[in-house]
């Protein structure tokens, strides 16, 4: 099922329409030698993926733990090293992206991770934060950055002067927001959502996945999003995949529950 | 700029601060005055300091100059006594207290520029960089220290220059695997992750991001690396390899050493100046460590 | 019937509170419930509203700054809070036992499981290494792990994150506790492993009658695993009642905003209401220190109404035989 979507839930798929066309992606990691001098032995952690994301839309990417969703968006922004394949973005292959260039494109496809505690550096307030990827890719004068900085806060429901603070002062809700902030600051076309609200109580979960929806209908946002819950996924993506042990094994729109329901009871 | 219209979005400002909290780098300064060892010996490296450097305009005695008889007990002529030459003990302590400072801070300055250079280029890059430099950092931890600045100042002349380099030269390796073990650990964590998608690059991640995370432990080992400087600028002087034009305390008591029993005072003053100092900078250390290490802050 | 027997645990108005800067601070608020043989009572509410106070309290294992400082708690008819350093020893692990978050933490990386089980049993059953270690296995294979031989020699690195919880279960289990403790016993684990874990444990407390107190966000597992629920909020309880009860009717609007703000798995045909926004709780729980007299939940409270502003917060009341709620306006929003 992987590719075309059928006909009868969505209009047909136009090609200019896709964002992101991943093609054979492989990421390998080197897992020591066996003895001294055996040859390198490797661990397959993306083992030959391939999906389409398209424009303004939600790709879900469920699986266990250890099944390679994580590791497949990374690699897909470049963050992880892809041993192979084609990652097509916005009509181009940016898996040939080297330096300079690969750092200017990154404008395009930013990040939200799992973890609110661990993804804000402490040693820094949480305006400059947000700044860092204006400053970093030279976007607008610094008056502009300032304006845009007050302006994102804005946007994810946070008080100008929470600027001033320093991670720790926020709670972790709030802390999900600044990075979803910070995602947004170069006003990207792509948002990878890594277990962006896995670690998050039940309540701010909702106010974080609404929030992520606005935007998504303001900005005409493409995310993909990671989790292993699939009753969040369900809820927000409109298209999903399952992976395991490195491999998608079902792929489709989510409204068609067929693959959900052929999953074991959870 | 887009313009956006935000439709009426809750704000979650319910419990915000108010205040921003002071920087983490104040939080440690104020802890620090809280400890009473650090604070301590600060104050004496303070005194320390100010002695040698304000010391020799009210004390007008040239430290090479004979004003006495060899060997002049501690009194009214000398008031710490002379040495075998006849030169003033008390002259002696504030200029050589000047060179022994010196030799101390710069050597610790080239240690940790060496090793934190050395340390985050392996932790941050990995692979054959790191390899490389981690067998680079062995070769100079196996060989013996002291023999192999013995070395290098006998090559390289006598003078306080070598001497400080020659230090600094042969103990990086600690501090180099002290940082590159901060960089591992810290390299990995999101929010290096998160900024390197915001378009960092390599040389603004090593500075910018992860260095200052990894400071804290590598303030402590320079702040150490000061007094092991100073005890070692004192172990060379002892057995002769210090610069005999420069007065100091390790040369004053290497040479004394022959002449303790006959004038205590010629060696153990300038023994104690250096315990002291090597105390007040451990008790700093100490007193960092403290400050730095309870940021052990609860989550949520 | 149940009701005659004496409850296993008996938490009686107990309140724990914070020794802060400026005095004491609340932490859990007159907080009661009883927890009979064999049955499950649920701690429900998020991060900081006093659970996992609530459960190392009961095990005496509150961190430094934290003191009782009302209440009884009743274990077996024996009083926790009384015991001394020598019984407390005794109590735990033999009559009370607890499995938390983290599985990976929880167990020593140094010891393989076989040792770190039989440790138990030698401590508390006095039993030889040999017969510790034989009774080791026993115990992994009731909690389900196969090749339980093989595996009472691996250490916990070579195990899943739901085999540890497993063994953890095991060797909570080990003495045979009156009650067990379960802190939040899946969040870190997978969807599939967590439905596993709490098929385990109502099977174990099928076959042993021991008491549970499951503290747990995740009101679905409520739902499968508890005989009854308390809800906290903010340190105090806030409704209280069986689990059908208070999942079917509630009537607290904190405990039905915790109902809709989660986004359940359907099954069957597609409906477009799953793409529609997702019921949300504004704000977030007050931290310590800023709890007044007033009801806790009232800034985020959307049914909030005058007399919530006006008057304190209500105490539990009976609403029926089996449901207490907390609310000024309880018969307006739940009728």
């Amino acid at each position: 099922m992987s590719g075309g979507l059928p006909a009868l839930t969505r209009p047909a798929e136009d090609r200019t329409d896709v964002l992101l066309d991943v093609n054979d992606l492989v990421v390998h990691f080197p897992a020591g030698r066996r003895g001294i001098l055996g040859p390198p032995s490797k661990v397959h952690a993306v083992d030959g993926v391939s999906f389409r994301v398209r424009r303004g839309t939600t790709f879900g990417i469920v699986g266990e733990s250890g099944s390679g969703k994580s590791t497949t968006a990374q690699a897909v922004i470049r963050l992880i090293p892809a041993t192979s394949g084609q990652i097509v973005f916005d009509g181009e292959n940016i898996a040939d992206f080297r330096g300079e260039r690969l750092r200017l494109a990154r404008s395009k496809f930013q990040i939200v991770f799992q973890d609110p505690f661990s993804a804000l550096d402490p040693r820094r307030r949480a305006g400059e934060l947000i700044r860092e990827p204006l400053d970093l890719l030279n976007i607008g004068s610094p008056k502009e950055r300032e304006a845009r900085v007050r302006q994102l806060l804005e946007e994810v429901g946070l008080p100008p002067q929470a600027a001033d603070l320093f991670p720790h002062q926020f709670s972790g809700g709030q802390r999900q927001r600044l990075c979803i902030a910070r995602a947004m600051a170069p006003e990207p076309d792509l948002i990878v959502c890594d277990e962006a609200v896995s670690a998050l109580d039940v309540a701010i979960q909702a106010q974080i996945l609404n929030l992520l929806k606005k935007l998504q209908r303001e900005r005409g946002l493409t995310y993909i999003f990671i989790s292993h819950d699939l009753g969040v996924i369900q809820h927000f993506c409109d298209d999903i995949a399952v992976m395991y042990l490195g491999k998608i094994v079902e792929q489709a729109p989510a409204p068609v529950r067929a693959i959900l329901g052929a999953a074991p009871p959870l | 700029m887009t313009s956006i219209d935000t439709p009426a979005l809750p704000r979650d400002a319910s419990t915000l601060p108010s205040r921003p909290a002071i920087s983490p780098t104040l939080v440690a300064l104020r802890q620090f005055c809280r400890s009473p060892s650090g604070v301590a010996g600060a104050a004496v490296l303070l005194i320390l300091v100010l002695t040698t450097v304000f010391g020799p305009h009210f004390y007008g005695i040239d430290p090479l100059d004979l004003v006495d008889a060899p060997f002049t007990p501690p009194g009214e002529d000398a008031w710490l006594g002379t040495d075998y030459l006849g030169r003033d003990i008390l002259a002696g302590l504030i200029h050589g207290g000047r060179a022994t400072l010196t030799v101390g801070g710069v050597a610790a300055i080239i240690t940790i520029a060496i090793g934190v250079t050395i340390g985050s280029l392996s932790g941050f890059f990995g692979g054959v960089i790191d390899t490389a430099l981690v067998k680079i950092t062995e070769f100079f931890q196996i060989l013996p220290p002291l023999l192999f600045a013995m070395v290098l100042v006998t090559l390289f002349g006598q003078t306080l220059t070598t001497v400080t380099i020659a230090i600094g030269v042969v103990s990086w390796p600690t501090a180099a695997r002290l940082t590159r073990a901060e960089f591992l650990r810290l390299r990995n964590l999101d929010f290096v992750k998160a900024s390197r998608a915001a378009g960092a690059g390599n040389g603004h991640l090593i500075l910018r991001v992860v260095l200052p995370n990894a400071l804290p432990p590598i303030i402590v080992s320079a702040t150490m690396a000061i007094g092991v400087a100073i005890l070692f600028e004192g172990g060379l002087s002892f057995l002769g390899l210090g610069d005999p034009n420069t007065m100091s305390w390790g040369l004053m008591i290497g040479q004394n050493r022959n002449y303790v029993l006959d004038g205590w005072w010629t060696v153990i003053f300038p023994g104690a100046a250096i315990f002291v100092a090597v105390l007040a900078i451990s008790l700093i250390g100490d007193g960092i460590n403290d400050a730095i290490n309870p940021r052990l802050r609860k989550r949520g | 019937m149940p009701s005659v027997l004496p409850p296993v645990l008996s938490v009686q108005n107990l309140s724990v509170s914070m020794r802060g800067s400026n005095g004491f601070v609340p932490v859990l608020e007159n907080l009661s419930f009883d927890v009979a043989e064999g049955k499950t009572m649920a701690l429900v509410g998020e991060s900081g509203c006093g659970k996992s106070m609530t459960a190392l309290a009961i095990m005496r294992l509150l961190p430094e700054d934290f003191i009782v400082t009302s209440g009884s708690i009743m274990l077996d008819g024996g009083d926790v809070l009384a015991a001394t350093p020598a019984q407390l020893r005794g109590l735990r692990g033999n009559k009370m036992s607890m499995i938390f978050q983290e599985p990976m933490t929880a167990l020593n990386p140094l010891y393989t499981v076989g040792d770190q089980i039989g440790e138990v049993l030698r401590q508390h059953r006095k039993l030889g290494r040999r017969d510790a270690t034989e009774q080791a296995i026993n115990f992994l294979r009731a909690v389900q792990i196969p090749a339980a031989e093989k595996r009472v020699h691996a250490y916990p690195h070579q195990l899943s994150g739901g085999m540890r919880q497993r063994v953890m279960i095991a060797m909570a289990l080990a003495c045979r506790p009156k009650l067990l403790i379960a802190d939040e016993p899946t969040t870190a684990l997978d969807v599939t492993v967590q439905a596993q874990i709490f098929d385990l444990l109502s099977q174990l407390q099928d076959e042993t009658e021991t008491s549970i107190v499951l503290i747990t966000h995740d009101l679905g597992a409520v739902a499968e695993l508890a005989d009854d629920v308390a809800v906290l909020y903010a340190g105090r309880c806030i409704e209280k009642g069986t689990s059908h009860e208070v999942i079917s009717h509630a009537r607290h609007p904190y405990t039905r905003g915790l109902m809709a703000c989660v986004p359940h798995l359907q099954l069957g045909p597609a409906t477009r209401n799953t793409q529609l926004e997702l019921e949300e709780i504004p704000g977030m729980v007050p931290p310590l220190g800023a709890r007044g007299p007033d009801c806790a939940f009232l800034p985020r409270c959307a049914s909030a109404g005058d007399v919530c502003r006006t008057q304190p917060q209500p105490p539990l009341e009976s609403v029926e035989a089996h449901a207490a709620v907390s609310c000024w306006r309880h018969r307006e929003i739940a009728p």
